[in-house]
């Protein structure tokens, strides 16, 4: 019956070309662009790190004084932390793993006294500061070698990590593990090689753009007061207070470092929130943290990329204005639908009248949505791919960011379907309703 | 007033030329009630279309009213057909998203009679056929016969000089096509000239004057007259 | 006008049909106007006058990296060479470039009582050397630039006594004129106003303190510095971005140069996600519209397909080619108005939501009107195909048993 039902829609497209054109464009500018934009949108708030999002915390404080509250964040938390208070933290041992972050940067010298050196010329290579803990918390797997030892965090010592791609580079991709680069003027000693490791979006610092490549070079945060490591992120200050010197900025209260901590249970949570409390109560006792709004919030990595806004406003504009456009798409359909049916119904009165049943003709009909709407599909997957094409030339940070996986393309084909069955339903019963003497009446 | 003279109307397909009419002419005076008749193909439609100027003819010369029609452009054969010509067709064709008064309404509107006017008019022309109780139904809610009575009521509505009549009784009864012709009758007598063409040879006889159209020429009806009563008979 | 009661209980016997395109009318003015809304204010922003030589200027970063390197010397150094190099007018250096995307800012008040409760302004930063002004190609309205006597080079962030605003800093932080000469406190020491700019952008574009900014004559002195250098004319400055790392390796080679980019590009950078959404909202409003039209056209041309008799019986009563044009087209007025009385409550429920949600700005009143003249036109010509098709039906289909 089935057959019989595909060839009679085959049959009814072939009559009404024109008509079926328009409709498998309307579903298929639809379902392209609101692929096109849901796609986008749901690659920029996809977990980026699925199986630990909510164990990874990030810390915020706010150690502001008396006065105007910060008004950047809802909250009026400041995004970062203060070195002092970063350095204070890091000092309780209830959380599984911690680590301290800064984004900086160095000079990459050539140096004839270093063997296997390929680079010709000095190169900028900006760098993450961070604990050892820091590999093993965001799932980051080594190629050669491993993280260095918990005793560098302490007393700083003049090693690195590289990436798999920085390592192709300096290394031309050998097992580089206890060689030397000099960073600025200072040797360093390779101690692990990682795995390219690019999250989208780059969830671990969304201060300095949230799809920006990641560091390929990560040293420990311990050097940061031995060489004065500059931030290359953003510094936030609130307090009116001198910081010439780079001893200054240590103290002081500018935020410019992050903090994250790993913590496997919700015991571990509640005791963890408990010391950062007491921690914060014994600050105030040293004249800080005198703001109504002072505290510390710890947010796992969903909340913290909501906080951010990851997903940006436009986007969620668009996300809105794409499905009042499936809604024209639809609705349009929905008219020519019933237009083609109406068109359709004194041969519908003869069917009716040599016996086929309400169900027969309701499925008969439905089975020519099914073939329309998945005509629309996909071409709605072809403008789909093109879409995004599009998007990824008009935002060059997207590039990473933009393709479509095998759930994409199977909503988009749901999403057609489903569009087009909606779109089907009302005509169909219309039709199917209707007295067949009508139409067997002369006129 | 009516002439044709030699009025020739040929059909042009990718295949075939088909002449509809060939050397046709004929008069027909004020106040004449005409049957046409003759058989399937000959012309009978084509002439009637012709006749209401619902179609150009290829040569030849039609007056109507004194005035030459193949002078007349379409605006100026709409405006014509509008004031002096009323339609009735086989298959009713009313407008079926319209109701009884509305579809009376339809040739008023673009004849620009005021609202007051047309109202008293479609009132009197519904009241005529009988339906003036059903004035809000729509088409779909009357019998065939009763549908042509509204395409009658909406042909007398605007007082035309002419009625043409294309088989109104095509697609109803005998019972219902006798009251139909003797609503035909009754208008004819009020002066309006009929042209109705018809199969049916018992409704022709009633009629004042017959013609018998043959491959798109008038025969000499006077001579094929018994000839064809005696076929009944 | 003329026929309108018998098309609306025409259009009231296919109420379905009717509504789907009113809906659809709605739906899409909806859409379209808001768009063109977002569109209109983002372009409106993209074409701020800067208030810099933007086409002129490049920049790049210095990064020192030799043990013995000393800072004043060099980008002394450097800064002279760079002004003495055919093709460029100036050069500076400077601690923030105008419309870079990363900035330096603080608070400031118009005394220390008001500093004191927080009846603070916020500005941007910029400081440089006594060529500063020049380089950035801003103009001076009132007062005086810096001299090369005023300009300090130090490591640490040095006291200063002078100071030039912007026009809209100098109206935040004294709404009654006359900032000339008046002092601006910001925790240490104040300074003087010396000068006031026109204009001079700020380094975040989608800042409110924006165009709020102040300039300081000081030099920090560190291993990284940015220099800014205004060149002839645009074709210079495109050709420099390719030749200035060269020049200044060559003059000292303990250095890397990086970031070397025209400010023409930074702001595309800075601006690209505006121009972005600008080019998907264009996108969106143009294929909406154009599924409205021919989703129309489609249902005009059923419609005529279907009402063939119909038509042709109008036209044996004696309707005028023009009558069935006029039909069809006013019913297609009827349709649109109905669409747009609904489209205009649902195009203002719809920004209200963005204004309060998204913090947009409001539509401008005049786009509803200009829209729906546009929403006319579009149905007029949609319809305008079908309906002349329509007129050209032969009369003499009324007498065919179709
Ligand atoms: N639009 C047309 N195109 C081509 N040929 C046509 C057209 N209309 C009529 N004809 C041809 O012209 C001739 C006359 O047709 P017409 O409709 O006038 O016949 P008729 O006398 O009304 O017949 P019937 O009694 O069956 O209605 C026929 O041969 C017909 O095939
Ligand atoms: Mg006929």
């Amino acid at each position: 019956m089935f057959a019989y039902y595909f060839k009679l829609s085959w049959l009814g497209i072939k009559r009404t070309p024109m008509l079926t054109a328009l409709m498998v464009i309307a579903i298929g500018l639809g379902i392209g662009v609101s692929m096109t934009v849901l796609t986008v949108n749901y690659l920029m708030g996809k977990d980026p790190i699925p199986a630990k999002s909510h164990q990874l915390y990030h810390l915020q404080l706010n150690a502001m004084g008396k006065g105007p509250e910060w008004n950047y964040t809802a909250d009026g938390y400041p995004w970062q932390v203060t070195y002092q208070d970063v350095q204070n933290v890091h000092r309780s041992e209830i959380p599984t793993r911690k680590t301290r972050s800064l984004a900086t940067g160095v000079t990459i010298v050539p140096d004839n006294t270093i063997p296997n050196e390929t680079g010709a010329t000095p190169f900028l290579e900006s760098t993450r500061a961070i604990d050892r803990d820091f590999f093993a918390m965001f799932d980051i797997n080594f190629i050669f070698g491993e993280s260095w030892n918990k005793q560098v965090d302490i007393d700083a010592e003049n090693v690195a990590v590289i990436n798999k791609e920085l390592n192709e580079k300096l290394f031309k991709g050998e097992n580089s593990i206890g060689k030397q680069i000099k960073l600025n003027a200072i040797l360093y000693t390779i101690v692990g090689v990682i795995e390219n490791w690019q999250p989208t979006p780059r969830f671990y610092d969304l201060n300095n753009g949230n799809f920006n490549s990641t560091e390929r070079l990560f040293i420990p945060f311990s050097l940061l007061p031995i060489h004065e490591l500059p931030s290359w992120g953003n510094n936030q200050g609130w307090k009116t207070e001198t910081v010439n010197t780079y001893q200054d900025k240590l103290r002081s209260e500018t935020t410019w470092n992050q903090y994250w901590v790993e913590i496997t249970s919700r015991d571990q949570l509640a005791q963890y929130k408990e010391w950062l409390a007491g921690y914060i109560s014994q600050q105030k006792k040293l004249g800080r943290f005198q703001s109504k709004k002072a505290g510390a919030t710890l947010r796992n990595v969903n909340q913290w990329m909501e906080y951010n806004h990851v997903v940006s406003n436009d986007s969620s504009i668009l996300v809105g204005l794409s499905f009042m456009f499936l809604a024209v798409c639809i609705i349009n359909t929905i008219g020519l639908l019933l237009a083609k049916f109406l068109k359709r119904a004194p041969e519908v009165g003869v069917r009716r009248a040599l016996g086929a049943s309400r169900k027969a003709i309701f499925i008969q009909h439905l089975v020519d949505v099914t073939l329309i709407g998945l005509m629309g599909g996909l071409l709605g997957l072809a403008l789909g791919q093109l879409g995004l094409v599009g998007v990824k030339n008009l935002y060059s940070s997207y590039s990473q960011l933009v393709y479509m996986d095998t759930s994409l393309i199977i909503a988009a084909i749901a999403i057609s379907l489903g569009s087009s069955l909606l779109a089907g339903l009302y005509p169909a019963w219309l039709i199917c309703r209707t007295n067949p003497s009508v139409y067997l009446k002369t006129q | 007033m009516l002439i044709m003279n030699n009025i020739k109307k040929v059909f042009r397909t990718d295949l075939v030329e088909t002449h509809a009419l060939r050397d046709f002419s004929l008069e027909v005076n004020e106040g004449e009630f005409v049957a046409v008749t003759g058989p399937s193909g000959s012309g009978k439609t084509t002439f009637l279309n012709v006749t209401g100027m619902l179609e150009t003819f290829d040569g030849g010369c039609y007056t109507l009213d004194g005035k030459d029609v193949s002078q007349l452009n379409d605006n100026q054969r709409s405006k014509l057909r509008n004031e002096k010509i009323g339609f009735i067709f086989q298959s009713f064709n009313l407008i079926p998203d319209l109701n009884l008064f509305d579809n009376v309404d339809v040739p008023l509107r673009y004849r620009g009679f005021s609202a007051k006017e047309r109202k008293s008019r479609i009132e009197n022309a519904l009241e005529r056929v009988g339906l003036s109780a059903r004035m809000k139904h729509l088409p779909s809610q009357l019998s065939g016969g009763q549908q042509q009575r509204v395409a009658i009521a909406r042909a007398l509505a605007g007082e035309p000089r002419f009625l043409l009549a294309d088989e109104p009784t095509g697609n109803l009864d005998s019972l219902m096509a006798r009251q139909v012709m003797q609503l035909l009758e009754e208008i004819n007598q009020q002066g309006t000239t009929i042209i109705m063409v018809t199969h049916d040879a018992e409704l022709a006889r009633r009629a004042q004057r017959n013609i018998h159209i043959v491959d798109g020429q008038v025969s000499d009806y006077q001579q094929l007259q018994p000839v064809l009563d005696l076929a009944e008979a | 006008m003329f026929e309108v009661r018998p098309i609306l209980s025409a259009l009231s016997r296919h109420k379905s049909s009717t509504l789907l395109i009113v809906l659809q009318i709605a739906i899409t003015f909806a859409v379209v106007i808001n768009s063109t809304s977002i569109i209109q204010q983002r372009v409106e922003m993209m074409n701020r006058q800067s208030g810099i030589a933007e086409e002129q200027l490049i920049t790049l970063n210095v990064n020192a990296f030799g043990k013995n390197y000393d800072f004043e010397s060099n980008i002394r150094a450097d800064i002279q060479m760079l002004r003495n190099t055919p093709g460029i007018v100036d050069a500076s250096p400077v601690n923030q470039v105008p419309l870079s995307g990363s900035s330096d800012s603080m608070m400031v008040a118009a005394s220390q009582e008001k500093f004191d409760n927080f009846e603070r302004v916020g500005t941007g930063v910029f400081s440089g050397d006594s060529h500063m002004l020049a380089t950035l190609g801003v103009e001076l309205v009132e007062g005086r630039g810096f001299t090369e006597d005023e300009v300090a080079y130090s490591a640490d962030r040095p006291e200063v006594n002078s100071v030039i605003v912007t026009r809209s800093l100098a109206a935040k932080v004294f709404p009654q004129g006359n900032a000339l000469g008046k002092s601006l406190f910001y925790g240490s020491s104040p300074v003087t106003i010396i000068g006031i700019v026109s204009k001079v952008s700020g380094s975040i574009v989608h800042e409110p303190i924006f165009e709020q900014n102040l300039i300081f004559a000081y030099v920090r002195l560190a291993a990284f510095k940015r220099i800014l250098i205004k060149a002839d004319n645009q074709s210079t400055a495109d050709k420099l971005l390719g030749e200035v790392e060269d020049l200044l390796i060559q003059r000292n080679p303990d250095r890397v140069i990086s970031g070397i980019t025209s400010i023409k590009e930074l702001k595309a950078n800075s601006y690209s996600s505006d121009s972005a959404m600008t080019t998907i909202l264009c996108c969106v409003a143009v294929l909406l519209v154009l599924i409205t039209a021919l989703g129309l056209v489609g249902i005009v041309s059923f419609n005529v397909n279907q009402r063939v008799k119909q038509i042709g019986t109008r036209r044996a009563l004696g309707a005028r080619k023009i009558d069935i044009l006029r039909y069809f087209l006013t019913e297609n007025i009827l349709i649109t108005s109905l669409g747009l009385t609904i489209g205009i409550a649902m195009t203002m429920t719809f920004n209200i939501y963005l204004v309060e949600q998204f913090n947009l700005q409001p539509i401008s009143w005049y786009m509803i009107p200009v829209g729906m003249l546009i929403m006319f036109a579009i149905g007029i010509l949609s319809v305008w195909m079908p309906a002349q098709k329509a007129s050209r039906i032969s009369p003499a289909v009324a007498t065919q048993s179709l």
